[in-house]
């Protein structure tokens, strides 16, 4: 079963890379037709994506959030789709597939050169607020890699616009400026709330395995650090009117606070996580 | 005078400069400690950070909840020129165009206010709720903080051992390790604890991957039977059980020449954790576990390496797994510096020296339970749901509102804003009105919304924050 989950996992991978390209392409050199097709090559290769996960689910007995090479898998199918609907919702965040679907590639380009072994879960993580805990985090990825994802096209958009340079091609059809940065704050609001309850159900995990809400463990320290982050973003935004360029770099900023706390710290600190980074 | 300082010190503790400030400064320290040193959390430095961003909080909090209740209280129509959002629309007459905005208005789910003696007047609200979102985080916020602290003050946490088989009765003395905060409440009622079974899991490579403890727990005249494990703390009144420690326990004879018990060793060997205990560490998985204890009333030391299933040879064995399906004792028998036997027994073979001999009589398991009160924890956790209730509030309910007035010949003004996000606001607000001037060019009234369409409800319902855009229309 492992070979045909690797299989599927590949054929993912290769037309994730296409649809990166395509993305990618269509921002540069203006190729429109081509944000049509990297957007129905991300939609195919959720496909095989999602086939390799469910039988991986089957084969281990568990979900995707043991080891790097599945957490980091489900973590891009579920920054993929949430882009997908983003993008049904609102037409116009097609373009953020230039940001979302490289980011994407290179993710999952790291879980297939992690190790596939199947490790089995540790008792301690067999309740249902390991999953609560799991899903809010991939939600929080997913969010805020649209967030950034908004803050890196708002930052392009808005230097061709005072360099008074063309705007074409994929650029010119993401909303207009004012809304995108709006659209970078709401999509980040909405991913503090997902960090917040990551977090909350972490502990409330931890309290029933260890007796303790908060241990300062380097993972959920860090995790808290990017709350922080995130919160000096809004609050800056809220309460001290922040918009425009300086949001938008603080915004991307952020997100690498939240990746280091996701996928960084496991791989340099001891923690109680590292049966989910190792 | 003191009224000038009163002011300037309010100023400064609803300061939002310094709520950013400590924010940075909390963030700063976290960062610092967690690379450092993790007890600096419980230095006088970070307390004093955490109780200003909690006076800053809890003041910040009073001025939103006033900011709020104005708010929540206030439905009076504001002046057209304060909304960022104006349309202008002719309708053939004033009720024909009331009409068509009530309908558009309900169905992108606006709650409509008909403002007192203002005839042609309409005033139309949504996620009013949302305006509350910032006082409910910031009470929230203040919540956790006063819930941190009362951990920190009244948490306890103790750790204890039992033999399988043993008892273990509640007392100062019989603790391994003992914390308390400075305002814990002494325990009530005493209790004891006897460890009836361990039952041990093992995965397939022979690791160990879970330990249970079948515990009877006596406590006010009440007994209780239990299993505590890794998912399954055993709570009783204010205080519950954790699963802490396990670890096996060889249990020696030492008998001198003429063959009589000298004394009877039961040596708890810390098999689940390196670097716990004086004297005892798991070093390497390879090696076994292994222990240096002195033989009580002798000038003897051993140091042992246990095996639960031994392999390799007697001089130079090695740990085939964790199952005890073949234990072995690698003893190694000093009289000061003088090595006086060394090798492996196994359950009934002894170690001969200086005319003793020391027997391996069979092995046994220990557990080890943390034992914690903590009043903190109950109010940290409704104050972590409520600033979540906050946060959705803030986020996924933008209030807004939209204000319409039509003339006695149907001209239409519309004004509309938001409290966040004016930029997808204005999109929201072109939908209003492209919806208002599609009802009016309707014969029936008829809004495209009421089949699936961009204007109406049915794109609303899609999206919480700012319902599916449409069509263009001319702002003024």
């Amino acid at each position: 079963m492992i070979r045909w989950e690797m299989v599927l996992l590949w054929a993912a991978v290769a037309l994730y890379a296409a649809s990166a390209a395509s993305y990618v392409a269509s921002l540069f050199f203006s190729w429109d037709r081509w944000t049509g097709w990297a957007t129905r090559l991300a939609e195919l290769a959720l496909a095989p994506h999602t086939l390799s996960l469910l039988l991986r689910w089957l084969e281990a007995g568990h979900g995707p959030y043991l080891r790097r090479y599945e957490v980091y898998s489900s973590d891009v199918w579920v920054g993929v789709v949430m882009f997908l609907l983003a993008q049904r919702w609102r037409p116009s965040l097609r373009g953020l597939g230039a940001v979302v679907m490289p980011a994407s590639f290179l993710l999952i380009g790291m879980a297939v050169m992690s190790s596939p072994e199947i490790r089995t879960m540790p008792p301690s993580f067999r309740t249902y607020w390991l999953v609560i805990h799991i899903l809010f985090a991939k939600l929080a990825y997913g969010a805020n890699l649209i967030a950034t994802g908004c803050a890196v096209l708002y930052l392009m958009k808005r230097r061709r616009t005072e360099r008074d340079l063309p705007v074409r091609g994929l650029l010119a059809k993401v909303p207009d400026l004012a809304p995108l940065d709006e659209l970078s704050y709401a999509f980040s609001g909405f991913g503090f709330l997902m960090i917040g309850i990551m977090i909350l159900a972490g502990s409330i995990w931890a309290k029933n395995a260890w007796g303790s809400y908060w241990n300062w463990d380097a993972v959920e320290t860090w995790a808290l650090i990017s709350w922080f982050v995130y919160g000096i973003y809004l609050h800056l935004r809220r309460t001290h009117g922040w918009k425009g360029s300086r949001a938008a770099w603080m915004n991307i900023a952020a997100l690498g606070f939240l990746l280091f706390a996701l996928f960084g710290v496991g791989l340099f600190f001891d923690s109680a996580h590292s049966p989910y980074v190792g | 005078m003191v009224r000038a300082a009163r002011q300037a010190v309010w100023r400064l503790l609803t300061s939002v400069r310094l709520a950013l400030g400590l924010i940075v400064a909390l963030t700063a320290g976290t960062m610092y400690a967690v690379s450092t040193d993790r007890r600096l959390f419980g230095s006088w430095w970070f307390l004093t950070l955490t109780a200003a961003f909690l006076l800053n909080t809890g003041c910040c909090t009073w001025m939103q909840l006033r900011k709020a209740w104005r708010r929540q209280m206030d439905q009076r129509p504001r002046s057209p020129g304060s909304y960022r959002e104006q349309a202008r629309l002719q309708a053939p007459g004033r009720d024909t165009g009331l009409l068509a905005l009530r309908r558009v208005l309900r169905l992108r789910g606006y709650r409509l206010v008909e403002p007192e003696g203002g005839a042609g007047r309409l005033l139309a609200t949504r996620f009013r709720l949302g305006a509350w979102g910032s006082a409910f985080f910031h009470v929230a916020l203040v919540i956790v903080i006063l819930g941190a602290l009362a951990t920190m003050g009244t948490r306890s946490f103790a750790t204890f051992g039992v033999y399988e088989g043993a008892r273990f009765t509640d007392h100062p003395d019989g603790y391994v390790t003992v914390r308390r905060g400075l305002l814990a409440p002494s325990r009530q009622e005493a209790f004891a604890l006897t460890v009836n079974r361990i039952d041990l899991q093992f995965d397939e490579g022979g690791a160990l991957k879970d330990f249970a403890a079948d515990v009877t727990l006596e406590q006010g005249g009440r007994i209780r039977r239990a299993v505590v494990d890794g998912s399954r703390p055993l709570r009783a009144g204010s205080h519950t059980f954790y699963k802490n420690l396990f670890g096996y326990v060889p249990l020696l004879t030492l008998r001198d020449t003429s063959g009589a018990v000298v004394s009877r060793l039961a040596v708890g060997l810390d098999t689940t954790m390196p670097g716990v205990g004086a004297d005892v560490e798991l070093k390497d998985t390879r090696l076994g576990y292994s222990g240096d204890f002195p033989i009580p009333s002798t000038p003897y030391r051993v140091r042992a390496k246990f095996y639960p299933e031994v392999g390799g040879s007697r001089l130079s064995p090695v740990l085939k797994s964790q199952v005890p399906r073949d234990p072995g004792l690698w003893l190694e028998v000093r009289k000061f510096s003088e090595v006086e036997f060394q090798g492996l027994i196994r359950p009934g073979e002894s170690a001969q020296f200086g005319g003793m001999s020391l027997t391996l009589d069979k092995v046994s398991k220990w557990y080890g339970f943390s034992v914690i009160e903590d009043y903190g924890v109950a109010v940290v956790f409704a104050g972590a749901w409520l600033a979540l209730l906050g946060l959705a509030l803030m986020y996924l309910f933008i209030p807004r509102e939209v204000s319409a007035e039509v003339s006695a010949s149907g001209e239409i003004w519309i004004g509309g804003r938001a409290e966040r996000f004016p930029g997808l606001f204005a999109e929201e607000f072109a939908a209003v009105a492209a919806g208002v001037s599609q009802a009016l060019a309707t014969p029936a009234g008829e809004v495209e919304g009421e089949k699936g369409g961009p204007a109406g409800r049915g794109g609303a319902g899609l999206d919480p924050l700012w319902g599916r855009v449409g069509r263009e229309v001319g702002r003024t």
